[in-house]
């Protein structure tokens, strides 16, 4: 159980900034998930993702004290890591410019060290992964636990807050379509369509 | 907002559950990040970095020379402090040469999120160097000619 569960942001800042450890940690299990989504979304590898997590959650520790808006920690430390993966990006391929989140390549397949407990939970995530850096990274960021805000989403994503729900839609009609389509481009195409 | 999308992004945030999830050590250094933590300490920003994805006018000079293998430029400044340090790639590791402006040190440290800081000699000059670097999250540490606690920003070399 977690104690700290409900309790809001604010009060979590500044029980961290008494020194109370279990603060920090529920804060640690209430982001983590989300930054995490935000790395992944964007496609940076393994180590690169680490990297920038961790100095995510250093620049929060330096910061602490000097934080204004305490209830709005979620949405700082969702735009740092975001920082933070475009900066990696961009020293891996120079090319990437900053916001063209449609031009970041796929990299290596976490599917390789996992397994998925079927068929088509494994067709989901190779859909999720086909899509675009944009989609990959809206939809990633939507099913976090907890769930960000749209505010926050739109700030991540440099989009309109009025965008994230219709682009959430399109996106997962974009996924429904890959499924439909299968992994190989006649699978989908029945003697019917044919 | 459909129920049917809703449906789909439940199954799709079981399946990143599995397929994905956070790793164990990474949560574990979130949490040793606390540890990091300095009250009293200066801590001096970092004020430009040459390999920003965000860059404009000064630094798309700084950019092209790095394309000319001259390094990684990293700018900290803070009170009367300033260091800068040239991140230079070596293989599998980083090289770094710095200058240290504004305070007299004979050394200074290399501190790592993940292992032991290193000492480094600051020469007469306020230069250092050190080789052999670990790419990650890094920090330098130094202290003020009134004897105080100087720490630079976190920055992922």
């Amino acid at each position: 159980m977690d104690a700290w569960q409900d309790v809001a942001d604010e009060y979590l800042v500044k029980r961290i900034r008494a020194g109370e450890r279990d603060a920090w940690q529920a804060l640690i299990r209430r982001y983590s998930n989300r930054l995490w989504a935000v790395a992944r979304g964007m496609r940076l590898r393994d180590d690169d993702a680490a990297d920038a997590m961790q100095t995510t959650w250093l620049r929060l520790v330096e910061h602490l004290d000097d934080l204004r808006e305490l209830d709005r920690v979620g949405s700082w430390l969702s735009t740092t890591m975001r920082r933070q993966c475009l900066d990696l990006l961009a020293r891996r391929q120079r090319t990437v410019q900053r916001e063209s989140f449609d031009e970041i390549a796929d990299r290596d397949d976490p599917l390789d060290r996992h397994v998925l407990h079927s068929e088509r939970d494994a067709a989901l995530w190779r859909a999720l992964r086909a899509l675009g850096p944009r989609c990959g990274t809206l939809l990633r960021m939507l099913m976090a636990d907890p769930p960000p805000s749209y505010a926050n989403v739109a700030e991540v994503l440099d989009m309109p807050i009025g965008s994230v729900g219709p682009t959430r839609q399109r996106c997962l009609g974009k996924l429904r379509e890959i499924m439909v389509a299968g992994p190989y481009p006649f699978d989908g195409v029945t003697p019917e369509t044919a | 907002m459909t129920s049917e999308d809703d449906d789909l992004l439940a199954e799709l945030r079981r399946v990143v559950a599995d397929a994905d999830p956070v790793p164990a050590s990474v949560l574990a250094a979130a949490d040793a990040a606390i540890e990091t933590r300095h009250l009293d300490a200066l801590l001096v920003l970092l004020v430009a970095d040459s390999t920003r994805a965000e860059h404009s006018g000064e630094f798309a000079a700084v950019r092209g020379a790095e394309a000319d293998g001259d390094g990684r430029v990293l700018s900290y400044e803070g009170g009367d402090v300033r260091i800068d340090v040239v991140v230079h790639q070596e293989a599998a590791t980083l090289k770094l040469v710095g200058q240290l402006e504004g305070t007299t040190n004979t050394e200074i440290l290399l501190e790592r999120a993940d292992r032991d800081a290193e000492r480094l000699a600051v020469d007469d000059l306020g230069r250092f160097l050190v080789a052999g670097v670990a790419p990650g999250p890094a920090r330098l540490r130094c202290r003020t000619p009134a004897g105080g606690t100087v720490v630079t920003e976190w920055v992922t070399l």
